[in-house]
């Protein structure tokens, strides 16, 4: 189903039909796009859980101003961005080196198929700050435009283009 | 670059669906589902400000016959000042008061409560 048509169902109150719509629009892409920044399957399920149970309760209060694509990944990004700082700060209190872990995990995940260029870059990847990291897999990863991750971060195109291009060259010269 | 389990897609939708069963979200009058929380606030106010006039109406001048304390004697004893915490938390070990919190409250609150790494580091490098 398209997302106007998700948006009339919505509309017409039906919510959770169109709550069960976007599901079945959204719940893979969604997984993947949080895949990338967790370091195993059972973290990317619990995530993609935690999300759609905000989408649901967020639901109510939304109003249609924005698209349902930008809604619901701006809800995604900030679900995961909290869930990977929750993970950092357990971490440092449990006075392990977060980059090291994660590391690990990459390394040992067994979902993981790529080669060593591609756990280089994901590796790299963990290591951005966390806006670089947003706008890089949104445009390297999920193929967005810089109008689409504008309207999903509330940041400028032109903050964006520089983002983006910092965090290639930082992931080109840790990869090299 | 990633694999899933076999099945997985269909087996997560299916558990996505049972979202909006698994939580109770009242339908009804939207105007009434908006305005219950603050109404439920204003309530437990109001509930706290009459259990608190009556205790007051209800022990007029009792506290000085009870124990000899008069109110000259209280505020009295805000002036005095306290250097010990004993005294103020009406403990007697207060060692063991210290360690009633676990680590794992600890780590949990700082968590929840949004602390940045930065602020962590910050307070490692300041307690050492």
């Amino acid at each position: 189903m398209q997302d106007e048509q998700i948006m009339e169902l919505f509309r017409s109150g039906d919510r959770e039909r169109a709550f069960t719509e976007i599901v079945k629009s959204y719940s893979e892409r969604l997984f993947w796009y949080v895949r990338r920044y967790v370091c195993c399957h059972e973290d990317a399920d619990d995530l993609i859980q935690d999300i759609f149970i905000k989408v649901w309760a967020a639901l109510p209060s939304f109003r249609g101003e924005a698209r349902l694509f930008t809604w619901l990944y701006r809800i995604a990004t900030n679900e995961t961005l909290n869930f990977v700082r929750r993970q950092k700060v357990r971490a440092a209190l449990n006075f392990k080196s977060i980059d090291t872990e994660l590391e690990r995990r990459i390394d040992e995940d067994p979902y993981l198929n790529g080669g060593e260029a591609e756990r280089k870059l994901l590796k790299a990847l963990q290591k951005l700050p966390q806006k670089q990291r947003v706008v890089f897999s949104m445009r390297y990863f999920e193929d967005m435009r810089y109008e689409e991750i504008s309207e999903i971060t509330g940041t400028s195109v032109g903050a964006l283009k520089a983002s983006y291009h910092i965090a290639y060259e930082k992931l080109k010269k840790e990869i090299e | 670059m990633y694999s899933v389990p076999d099945g997985y897609f269909a087996g997560l939708e299916e558990r996505l669906a049972r979202i909006p069963s698994g939580r109770q979200v009242s339908g009804g009058n939207g105007l009434v589902r908006r305005a219950g929380p603050y109404i439920a606030l204003a309530a437990s106010f109001l509930l706290i400000f009459a259990a608190g006039t009556a205790v007051l109406r209800l022990t007029p001048g009792r506290l000085e016959t009870q124990s000899g304390i008069s109110f000259e004697n209280l505020q009295l004893a805000d002036l005095l000042p306290v250097t010990s915490p004993d005294i103020i938390y009406g403990v007697e070990d207060y060692e063991s008061f210290e360690h009633s919190v676990s680590d794992d409250d600890i780590t949990e609150y700082l968590i929840e409560s949004g602390t940045t790494i930065e602020q962590l580091e910050y307070y490692y490098e300041e307690s050492n």
